[in-house]
């Protein structure tokens, strides 16, 4: 290869070996066109090459499941008819650079995967970690971050209907902006991605292709450096007005106007779609990329075809309808045109003025990029425990401080800056529930859905912490009377090329894969992010868990926050150990330390025994014991519900660990007293641990363990701790 | 008391208008709210007119045109728009909710201005809004009582109601005042009637609010009257 054209390469992101298989597949020197083709394709963001038979390690399949990895957003039956399709990506880097617009295109890019699955999206959710809010750099991320993810949710008329935020000065620098968008679809209407059909016509529709976003996916598959403010023209800009009539004109356009695949243009833009459809259809596409809508004259043939301009559509029509297609768009006033026509034989090929300019084998393309197999360190360091300290006597100061902790502090202000009902689909929004719940049309059935992720826990084990997240999600879905279906994973971690982070990256993919067959449910796809760091150093493996579960009867579906004259029950058997949890850090004064208490096990009993009561209607309230540990949960139950509580009990071990550990499979029920030895009859035939404690009422929360009082705390006081967040004005 | 859903005979549901710009995401909400209340719901592309026999018309929520400029400018230049006065002068009725009580305010038929909420910023809430006795006997408002508090969710930008007469010059014609200041609106107020009574804006969302699995149905009232006057002959 010319040195000129390797030099190229190597600026593009391409690696030495890669561009030496490119020369070898191709039997002749690359085209600088075709180079940019493979730096999109073959980045690690579109090929998945340094993840990707690991990732093959994670369960796929179940009888509900009506599409999985490999579409553009897996699909579970939830009754009825309907399918719910859901996916979550993320726009880390984008979102470090530009946090508005990074954000915003994450959510209009996630939402174009649900509706290239023929699915009308009804929900937004998000994950975000960031750097401490007293640091004013991740206080812009973070402020950025949240007005674009509202400033696209909200005007494209889609409710965000919960996430998590973590504050941690490990994400400094380095912020994950993961997005979770899902929708209803029958089980008729899914689309395919599959191109068909010798002579068919390529329709472009949307908006117009610019400068914006090329090689994005080459950008998001490197560490975040000095110059990265420089790397402003690789991020994308959102248009939710373009956005919202593309997916009315989509969703209306469907097999009956003579569509035969579809797919949107995200990562990679034109290329990424039009070679991922070709090669899945066994066919090749011919593009002419004059007739590709532009946005400014004197754009280059290799930026056309990477751009990753948002709000675009690529489609497979009938030939002979071709113009009633254009038609068809233009009428909801999106812009369309036929750009290239469905081959024979397989290749991917772009002519620029007549010229072909590109010509590649679109399977080599698609999916050829070379695995990598990063060295993997044989073990990983192990984490100091906690340096020791005192445990308190009495839990008001320890509690008051944590619940005023930023992650575990009411985000209600946060919150208020998206729509949370438009859609009238929301059963229960933001911190109204452990999980979302999202009703179907005309029906009391409906779906609950919940992100979680547990950065701090696979800092100091990958494998463990990954067990905890979907041990975190069943929780959370238990609590609203759902049973863990399916999972889409977001997978952030620091660079592969380190051994360390390496050996991280397969604990993490470990962890899921265990978990998820001990759980016995599939991922349906999802996204992986790897080279998150900076030159502090990589983010904490942080693996996102989007899951899902049915829920039969909307109206029988649990509070987070309690109410008066409820009895009070203990589910599962805390442990009052040290471990890694957010108590850990605060007292200790270390970001790691402990070992990770986790028994998913005991989180599937308990999951199963929740269920079964709430679809009984037999729960008022519901909330697992997750970062803050047991306390926290009901204290926060109280300050919601501006209710007390009473409770009294014995306990073995550490009074501060037994309040603030963070055990597996432990949630507060708040039940009518009325139902109290029912549900503690269940308890016992489903194996879990529980004791009724107290009752709810009052206006202070008080705890006696023996003789000795170890908290009496106002619910003034909690509320007052508990929403602090928002005068500290921290987004 | 029985819905008027269930009361109206099939095939002689009166039809309710949902005028659809690009960029609205309010209409099916508000469609669902009619089809409750037991109206047919047509929904009608802002580039067209409702058809002959809709008496009634709603505007819904959303970014019309984006509202990359002020809220509501551009809407009241479709034609579906300019058709509504004459709507309104043969006696129909008209809803506009959120993004549509801005385009009504835009296009002068209701008064003043919906300006950028004091604290700026998009803020969604449900709220309390308490029903007050106004000067015209409104036909949207027969079924909602006087001094009602109601629970519905608020969920804009520009919400911000301003007349430069004051609170005294529209007194009389507010229907509804949020139970504190959500959005730096004068007199608290939440919605709007025209002088006829049948010109009806409000800014949250009784639309959100008329299904028992989704927070309230203190919505449906809103709805239902409007088919109580159809059905009685008063439109």
């Amino acid at each position: 290869m010319k040195p000129e054209l390797h030099n190229a390469g190597i600026a593009m992101g391409l690696k030495p070996h890669e561009l030496d298989h490119i020369e070898t597949q191709l039997g002749r020197e690359p085209r600088l066109p075709e180079l940019a083709v493979f730096a999109g394709m073959w980045s690690e963001h579109c090929s998945y090459k340094s993840s990707r038979s690991r990732l093959g390690m994670m369960p796929r399949e179940a009888p509900y499941l009506l599409a999985g990895p490999g579409s553009h957003a897996g699909a579970v039956d939830v009754g009825e008819g309907w399918a719910v399709a859901f996916k979550i990506e993320s726009h880390n880097h984008p979102s470090a650079v530009e946090p508005y617009q990074g954000a915003a295109t994450g959510v209009g890019g996630i939402l174009r995967d649900v509706i290239a699955q023929g699915a009308r999206p009804c929900l937004v959710m998000d994950s975000l970690c960031f750097g401490p809010p007293h640091d004013p750099k991740s206080r812009h991320i973070a402020q950025g971050v949240v007005a674009g993810i509202a400033g696209y949710g909200n005007a494209i008329g889609l409710p965000n209907v919960g996430g998590k935020t973590v504050y941690d000065p490990r994400y400094e620098g380095n912020p994950l902006v993961n997005a979770l968008a899902a929708g209803l679809v029958r089980h008729d209407g899914m689309r395919t991605a599959k191109a068909a059909g010798i002579g068919n016509a390529v329709i472009y529709a949307g908006a117009s292709t610019g400068r914006d976003g090329i090689l994005g996916a080459a950008f998001a598959s490197v560490e975040l450096g000095e110059d990265t403010t420089e790397k402003r023209s690789h991020v994308q800009v959102g248009d939710p007005f373009t956005g919202k009539k593309l997916m009315e004109a989509c969703l209306a356009f469907g097999p009956e106007h003579g569509m035969v695949a579809c797919q949107d243009m995200g990562a990679c833009g034109l290329t990424c779609a039009a070679s991922e459809m070709a090669t899945l259809g066994g066919v090749g596409i011919d593009l002419s990329l004059d007739a590709v809508p532009l946005r400014e004259a004197g754009m280059e043939p290799f930026e056309v075809l990477v751009s990753e301009s948002q709000e675009r559509f690529l489609f497979v029509v009938e030939a002979k309808r071709a113009a009633e297609a254009v038609k068809h768009f233009e009428h909801y006033g999106v812009h369309a045109a036929v750009i290239g026509t469905v081959t024979e034989g397989g290749r991917f090929r772009a002519l620029w003025n007549g010229e072909v300019v590109v010509d590649l084998p679109a399977a080599l393309v698609a999916n050829g990029a070379p695995k990598l197999n990063w060295p993997e360190a044989p073990t990983l360091p192990p984490v100091a425990e906690y340096a020791d300290f005192a445990a308190p006597k009495d839990l008001s100061k320890p509690l008051l401080r944590m619940l005023s902790e930023p992650g575990i502090a009411d985000l209600t202000h946060l919150y208020d800056h998206y729509d949370h009902t438009v859609g009238n689909r929301t059963v229960r929004g933001p911190g109204e529930a452990e999980a979302a719940v999202m009703k179907l049309p005309n029906s009391a059935r409906g779906f609950a859905i919940t992100i979680t992720g547990r950065g701090e826990l696979c800092a100091v084990d990958a494998y463990k912490g990954s067990l905890a997240a979907l041990g975190e999600a069943t929780r959370n879905l238990a609590c609203v009377g759902a049973r863990i279906m399916a999972i889409t994973d977001g997978i952030n971690h620091g660079p592969p090329s380190d051994p360390v982070e390496n050996k991280k990256l397969t604990e993490t993919i470990r962890g899921l894969a265990d978990g998820l067959k001990a759980l016995e449910i599939p991922v349906t796809g999802g996204n992986v992010s790897l080279y998150n760091a900076t030159a502090d150093g990589a983010i904490p493996p942080t693996p996102m868990v989007g899951a899902i579960g049915i829920v039969e009867d909307v109206s029988r579906v649990p509070r987070a926050e309690l109410t008066t004259d409820l009895a009070l029950i203990l589910c599962g058997t805390p442990q009052a150990t040290p471990m890694t949890s957010a108590y850990g850090r605060i007292a200790s004064g270390q970001l790691a330390g402990g070992s990770v208490n986790v028994d998913l096990a005991a989180d599937k009993r308990l999951a199963q025994l929740l269920v079964d009561a709430i679809r009984r209607g037999m729960v008022s309230f519901a909330k697992d014991a997750g970062a803050g540990g047991l306390l926290v949960a009901l204290a926060k139950g109280c300050a919601r519900g501006r209710v007390g509580a009473t409770v009294a009990y014995t306990f073995e071990g550490r009074l501060d660990w037994h309040f603030f550990g963070e055990t597996s499979g432990v949630a507060w029920v708040g039940v009518e007293p009325r139902f109290a030895e029912a549900f503690l009859a269940m308890a016992k035939s489903s194996g879990v641990a529980a004791m009724r404690l107290g009752n709810t009422g009052g206006s202070r929360l008080t705890i006696k363990t023996g003789e000795s009082t170890v908290l009496d705390v106002s619910i003034d006081a909690l509320r007052k701790a508990f929403m602090s967040s928002a005068e500290r004005g921290s987004a | 008391m029985s819905g008027p859903s269930s009361s109206a005979p099939s095939g002689a549901r009166p039809k309710a208008a949902v005028i659809v710009f690009p960029g609205t995401n309010g209409d099916r909400d508000m469609a669902e709210s009619f089809e409750r209340a037991g109206f047919t719901p047509v929904y009608v592309d802002s580039r067209e007119t409702a058809p002959a026999d809709c008496k009634i018309a709603g505007v819904p929520g959303g970014f019309s045109y984006g509202d990359y400029w002020r809220a509501g400018m551009l809407a009241r230049y479709a034609p579906a728009m300019r058709a509504l006065p004459e709507l309104v002068a043969k006696g129909g009725l008209v809803i506009g909710i959120c993004n549509g009580f801005q385009i009504l305010v835009e296009a002068g038929m209701l008064p003043g201005a919906l300006t950028y909420n004091n604290p700026p910023g998009f803020k969604h809430k449900w709220v309390t809004v308490e029903a007050r006795e106004t000067k015209v006997k409104s036909p949207w408002l027969t079924r909602v009582q006087r001094g009602a508090k109601l629970r519905w969710p608020m969920a804009h930008g520009e919400g911000n109601y301003y007349h430069p007469g004051g609170w005294d010059a529209i007194a009389d014609n507010v229907p509804f005042v949020y139970d504190r200041n959500m959005n730096g609106s004068i007199g608290n107020t939440a919605a709007l009637l025209d002088a006829t009574g049948r010109v009806f804006g409000v800014m949250p969302h009784p639309d959100r609010a008329s299904d028992p699995h989704i927070g309230s149905t203190d919505g449906s009232a809103i709805f239902e009257s409007a088919y109580d006057a159809v059905a009685q002959g008063r439109v």
